[in-house]
């Protein structure tokens, strides 16, 4: 009973009618328009069909030799650890990688280091005739080379050392080499089976499903912190603290019921709008039938574990040193997500942001469903421990922890004097 | 006598209300440092960490302008004196600003240094842009009597920014980044509009 | 510069609530106190006062300034809210300072008056504690101290009492009746012991209007003769309470002892008048001028 009190109190504040306005702004702007007519069906003879990646020695080691010898020429080398870092290398490792570059292009480190006239392609400041600031835009100029010849085998393996020296996650790494460096035009075959592929009747929910996750994933991985946190300190704001401390109930019963409630009402807004979208989308291809299921349960690994996680730390870290500090970490770690994820293909392990930003693409999401499931499962796991250490902190202060300053450094006290006695002793 | 009693104004306000913001915003920069390469950049690589990450130190500094004062029965002791309470709001702006427009400018010279592109026209877009953020923060905190809700509204209008780009006009706030260089004075103008707007409803709310 | 506040035909909405309704009232110097019900529009009065809120209607004129000059108004007013609340992470001495700068005060007098003002709500050991850390009697003596720090004419001090225990609200009193020797205090409460003991005039309200306006003595005399005792069988209580305003009951075995209002002679067996104490004379006024009354357990 407790829960749906908790739950009304909730959904009939200020902040919930704003948290639904967000949810929903979101899925209108960005799905809006996805919605409105169904994919088209590749025909014969099109321009154009979009990038494929695919696997081809041809394209790939030329194109991922341009992209080392620009980088050694700028000197540092950019790598997604977390977030994007620039490496600078050691001077045995600069060596070490002139020397790679040397067995793939034929130019020796002397010849390298003397090329002076090496210009990044860049923008720079200029005044028009008025005065005012523009870019102009200059070329890149690189030293003249041949591409020598190594096995494929091979220019993987000096490929993997690079990256090694830089601390891995560089764009030659093993697992990014191929979706970097070997994009070929799709056919009219290729677009027409994936077209087929996204038409089955398990596949078309999951499809849309997908970008909608992309999406809302967005909001969902930050805007839960500002709901939980104004939600959570609801308490200290109406003076209730000593209240609500001195009732009968368990910390870990109430912390959870209140956690549960949270969690519920935010995701409301998404069930509604997800069940819209999914209607809209069997309005759109009338004469396919669409199966809600496996839609569904993706929709629900997918988003949340996002209001599940962010909550719990919003909860956590509420409790224990303020609402404020708690949003201004979860907005860090969820821009630092966001800059660090790629627009599709890039589902990592322990990227809080997962993002596939295409209707369709069944096949790379498929290669990388194992990242995904292990993704979701630490996401889960993260959010119960948070919650158990919120219960646990609000426990202790129920019983007068973290009071108030003063205790703490009366606790810092009584360690020195134990220590100046044992010292004595 | 009017000039002892802000600067003694100032010094209360710096002593309990600042601190923990400016720390925030010193994060922010520091961050901002470790995330974005700060060597060789060109004019457009410039304007990136200035609009897209700098920004928010704008957010770190003046959306909590109000903090103090959210508890109502405080607001009211601190309106019923015979200081204006919208003047001591200005003296706390004044000097975040001048804060943020320091650390921007640190962090200019760092790229300075660092041998980027960067020019006055960049350091002062990245002021503008900043203070454009937080008075977006300001102003829903004004309204509304609750920072997080200020918050809220920085992380909204930002996301705004990524998602909708063009369809801001004149208030998108990386222009800069997307080749239009020169003065904001949009944002300029809609910063001041804002920050009055978010005051005076914060001096009228009983 | 006369000492008084001059209230005439004020009114004031929220939305399409009417929260003052045309209220007229005349503060001399002196304590007055202001008597009503939880939302009965005090508050409202109140901050009106303090230039903390705009009225609609009418004109207020404080020791001759119209309010809507707040700045003057502000200078001579000293203000202590319903809940009194400071910034919890100043000292008690220096968030009094702070409060002394919005005043507009030279250092050399905020030090003198601190010092004073301290003593005399028995802070002076407590100065350098902060605020969060005070106890609920200690904020109100801050409170009070920072509303006397500019050395205000007039004083408005809203339910000032509430929340204290009986030894500190005594004491509270007897500091308000202290300062109102200089200079108009204005009281608002819903305790009618606070005003029986503390002020000479009074004024009661309900909801948003002036029910009646005169001496604590005026009013006793209103309710002369109306106030009865009886103890009566427990059986016998709720056609009581239908027919009398009970004022007080005490349960005593199978029989109460009640005291109850009755306009003329009470049909009740054994019933002795008594003489009327603030209390009754307070729920008489309003049961006089037709406003729903509740009896029995339940005190005003």
């Amino acid at each position: 009973m407790l829960l749906v009190k908790e739950w009304k109190k909730i959904v009939f504040s200020l902040m919930f009618v704003l948290y639904v306005a967000v949810v929903a702004a979101m899925y209108y702007t960005q799905l809006g328009g996805d919605l409105l007519t169904p994919e088209p069906k590749p025909t014969p003879g099109m321009d154009n069909y979009g990038t494929v990646v695919k696997e081809d020695a041809a394209i790939l080691m030329p194109a991922a030799t341009e992209e080392l010898l620009r980088e050694y020429l700028n000197g540092y080398y950019v790598t997604y650890p977390f977030f994007y870092k620039e490496v600078k290398p050691k001077e045995n490792e600069k060596a070490r990688i002139a020397e790679i570059l040397g067995e793939l292009t034929g130019l020796s480190r002397k010849e390298l280091d003397s090329f002076t006239d090496f210009q990044d392609s860049r923008y720079d400041i200029a005044n028009d005739e008025n005065g005012n600031p523009v870019y102009t835009y200059r070329e890149a100029v690189y030293p003249e080379y041949e591409m020598q010849p190594v096995t494929y085998e091979h220019f993987r393996e000096l490929m993997g050392e690079v990256d090694e020296i830089l601390g891995g996650n560089s764009s030659y790494a093993p697992k990014t080499l191929v979706n970097r460096f070997s994009r070929v035009p799709k056919t009219y075959e290729t677009a027409l089976a994936e077209y087929q592929t996204m038409m089955q009747p398990a596949n078309l929910g999951k499809a849309y499903t997908r970008l909608y996750c992309d999406y809302l994933g967005i909001v969902l991985a930050v805007i839960p912190v500002f709901a939980a946190a104004f939600l959570w300190m609801a308490d200290r704001r109406a003076h209730m603290q000593a209240l609500v401390y001195s009732r009968k109930i368990s910390s870990v019963k109430l912390v959870c019921i209140r956690y549960f409630a949270l969690v519920s009402a935010m995701m409301l807004p998404v069930v509604v709008t997800f069940v819209h979208m999914m209607i809209k989308v069997e309005g759109l291809y009338p004469e396919q039938s669409i199966s809600w299921l496996p839609a569904v349960g993706l929709g629900l690994f997918w988003l949340l574990p996002y209001v599940l996680s962010v909550t719990a730390v919003a909860v956590f870290l509420s409790e224990l040193i303020g609402p404020l500090f708690a949003i201004f970490v979860q907005c860090i770690w969820w821009f630092l997500s966001l800059e660090a994820s790629e627009l599709v293909g890039g589902i990592t392990r322990w990227t809080l942001l997962l993002r596939h930003n295409r209707l369709g693409g069944e096949d790379i999401f498929a290669a990388q469903f194992a990242n995904f499931l292990w993704n979701r499962a630490f996401y889960l796991l993260l959010s119960a421990a948070c919650l158990l250490l919120a219960a646990l902190v609000f426990d202790k202060k129920r019983g007068g922890a973290f009071g108030r300053r003063e205790r703490w450094s009366v606790a810092y006290k009584n360690i020195f004097r134990n220590r100046k006695n044992k010292s004595a002793a | 006598m009017h000039i002892k009693i802000y600067l003694e104004i100032a010094k209360t306000n710096l002593r309990h209300n600042f601190l923990l913001p400016f720390a925030a915003a010193v994060g922010i920069v520091f961050l901002a440092g470790l995330l974005y390469g700060t060597t060789a950049l060109d004019a457009l690589e410039t304007a990136k960490p200035l609009e897209f990450f700098l920004c928010f130190t704008g957010a770190a500094l003046l959306t909590p302008l109000f903090l103090p004062e959210q508890e109502k029965d405080i607001r009211d002791v601190v309106l019923s004196k015979k200081v204006n309470y919208g003047i001591v709001c200005m003296i706390r702006l004044l000097y975040n600003i001048i804060a943020m427009g320091l650390l921007v400018a640190a962090f200019g010279l760092k790229l300075y240094l660092g041998e980027c592109a960067v020019s006055w026209t960049h350091i002062s877009g990245a002021v503008v842009t900043a203070l454009f953020l937080g008075a977006v923060g300001l102003f829903a905190a004004g309204i509304s009597g609750n920072v997080v809700i200020g918050f809220m509204a920085v992380i909204l209008f930002y996301l705004a920014n990524y998602g909708l780009k063009g369809k801001l006009g004149v208030f998108y706030l990386f222009s800069m980044s997307s080749g239009q260089l020169g003065p904001k004075w949009w944002l300029l103008f809609g910063a001041i509009l804002l920050i009055a707007a978010g005051t005076y409803r914060q001096m009228r709310a009983g | 510069m006369q000492e008084k506040i001059v209230i005439e035909n004020v009114s004031k909405f929220y939305g399409r609530k009417q929260a003052l309704k045309n209220v007229n009232l005349t503060i001399e110097k002196g304590m007055f106190g202001l008597l009503g019900r939880n939302g009965a529009g005090k508050t409202t009065l109140m901050k009106t006062l303090a230039a903390l809120h705009r009225k609609q209607s009418g004109s207020i004129q404080v020791c001759g300034i119209p309010i809507e000059h707040a700045k003057e108004i502000r200078a001579i007013t000293g203000y202590l809210p319903q809940d009194f609340s400071m910034y919890p992470s100043m000292r008690v001495e220096e968030a009094l300072d702070y409060l002394g700068v919005l005043s507009e005060m030279e250092r050399g007098d905020r030090r003198q008056k601190i010092e004073i003002l301290l003593e005399k709500v028995n802070l002076t050991e407590h100065r350098n504690k902060k605020v969060r850390g005070l106890s609920g009697g200690m904020k109100r003596r801050l409170g009070i101290a920072q509303a006397l720090l500019h050395d205000p004419k007039v004083l408005i001090v809203d339910e000032p009492t509430a929340g204290l225990d009986p030894e500190e609200r005594i004491r509270f009193r007897n500091l308000l009746c202290e300062v109102a020797e200089e200079r108009i205090v204005l009281l608002s409460t819903h305790i009618v012991g606070d005003i029986e003991a503390t002020c000479e005039d009074i004024a009661i309200m309900h909801e948003g209007e002036i029910l009646w306006q005169g001496t604590v003595e005026q009013l006793l005399g209103n309710a002369d003769g109306k106030v009865y005792t009886a103890t009566v069988e427990n059986q016998q209580l709720p056609e009581l309470k239908k027919s009398y305003m009970i004022t007080a009951m005490l349960k005593q075995g199978k029989t109460t002892h009640v005291r109850f209002i009755a306009d003329g002679l009470p049909d009740v067996a054994g019933a002795s008048p008594e003489k009327p104490g603030c209390e009754d004379a307070y729920v008489y006024c309003l049961y006089q001028k037709g406003c729903k009354v509740y009896g029995g357990e339940e005190t005003v």
